[in-house]
């Protein structure tokens, strides 16, 4: 089928989603499935990456998708799913922040920065913890930046309609956050190249 | 939003890309990138910019995110198996068990029915005014009486 196959190669991202989210408004569970499939990793790695917890970022993604099915049956084809679920997850993120910022206002913080690992702990995983510790320590917004264009991978025109802001903005947000990193890590580069 | 596609490409422009987004061509601005490869095929000094952004993204790439869990996945799912009037009343009220306001409601009739059939008749008959009257005496005193009467 010549058409089909036109039809597939030249879909929308946008209707094909908006398609797919329509069959989910009508109960039929492997469009769900499939919905899932596709971006809960993305969505929770998102969260993970802006919350430092595992819990907390599980909590995030499920939250993005029961939004999702209740907007289900009044979508409009405005906006990739993907999109749509990386606003909302953002949304609540910063929410989460704020939260523990107005808690640690009130409460001072009882915790030190945590302890090197035990000698046996791979030059990798220390790495990992040292990368972990240097974005939670970035403003909330460079990490947001950082997160949306280099690990969740999107455009630098989507990455800025997501947190709301001009593109201009966001190239700065990812520039200082970046310098902060390379900062904080630049002993790290040798420690990792080390390894076999 | 549109893409910019009128940004002039330089070295400056090239090391402000770098910065931002990083070694990878496939993250920088789309309506840029073809312009920004070919300076840096011809320029060692934006390749050298090139290299730094490169070991930093190497960082970067180290933490993995953990998998989402099992149980996770079975919550989303089971969610959107929920019946939709079931879905109907959690948007109506989501503040919790839908039983909460549905009780206080249904309450709320049997006590109006009760107080209905089983209170004694408000409706006085001739002789209501009388008690009325006396009624307002006993509450504020005879001087409300004789006012009210002039």
């Amino acid at each position: 089928m010549a058409v089909d196959t036109k039809a597939r190669r030249g879909a929308d991202p946008i209707a094909a989603d908006a398609a797919l989210v329509a069959r989910i408004g009508a109960g039929d569970p492997t469009a769900c499935r499939a919905l899932m499939d596709a971006h809960l990793g993305r969505v929770h790695g998102y969260a993970w990456r802006m919350l430092g917890d595992a819990g907390e970022a599980e909590d995030v993604a499920q939250e993005c998708f029961l939004r999702l099915w209740r907007q289900a049956g009044r979508w409009r084809a405005e906006a990739r799913v993907a999109t749509w679920l990386h606003r909302v997850a953002h949304n609540l993120c910063i929410d989460r922040l704020r939260r523990r910022r107005a808690i640690a206002a009130e409460e001072p913080p009882d915790r030190a920065d945590p302890a090197p690992g035990p000698a046996g702990e791979s030059q990798r995983a220390r790495v990992a913890q040292a990368v972990a510790a240097a974005l939670a320590r970035l403003p909330e917004r460079q990490r947001a930046a950082i997160a949306l264009v280099h690990y969740q991978e999107l455009g630098n025109i989507e990455a800025a309609d997501i947190m709301g802001i001009s593109v201009e903005a966001l190239e700065s947000l990812l520039a200082r956050g970046r310098r902060a990193l390379r900062a904080a890590l630049g002993a790290m580069r040798d420690d990792l190249m080390g390894e076999p | 939003m549109a893409e910019r596609s009128d940004r002039k490409m330089d070295e400056a422009r090239l090391a402000v890309i770098l910065e931002a987004y990083g070694a990878d061509s496939r993250r920088w601005p789309e309506d840029e990138r073809a312009a920004a490869r070919a300076l840096l095929a011809g320029s060692a000094e934006a390749r050298a910019l090139r290299d730094a952004a490169e070991a930093l993204d190497t960082l970067l790439d180290v933490p993995a995110p953990p998998a989402p869990s099992p149980e996770l996945m079975a919550a989303i799912l089971a969610a959107a198996e929920r019946p939709s009037w079931r879905q109907w009343l959690v948007d109506l009220w989501p503040i919790g068990p839908i039983w909460q306001p549905a009780s206080a409601f249904a309450a709320a009739i049997v006590l109006g029915i009760a107080i209905g059939v089983g209170a004694p008749d408000l409706v006085l008959p001739n002789g209501g005014d009388a008690l009325i009257t006396e009624a307002e005496s006993l509450a504020f005193g005879p001087a409300f009486i004789a006012e009210d009467a002039l």
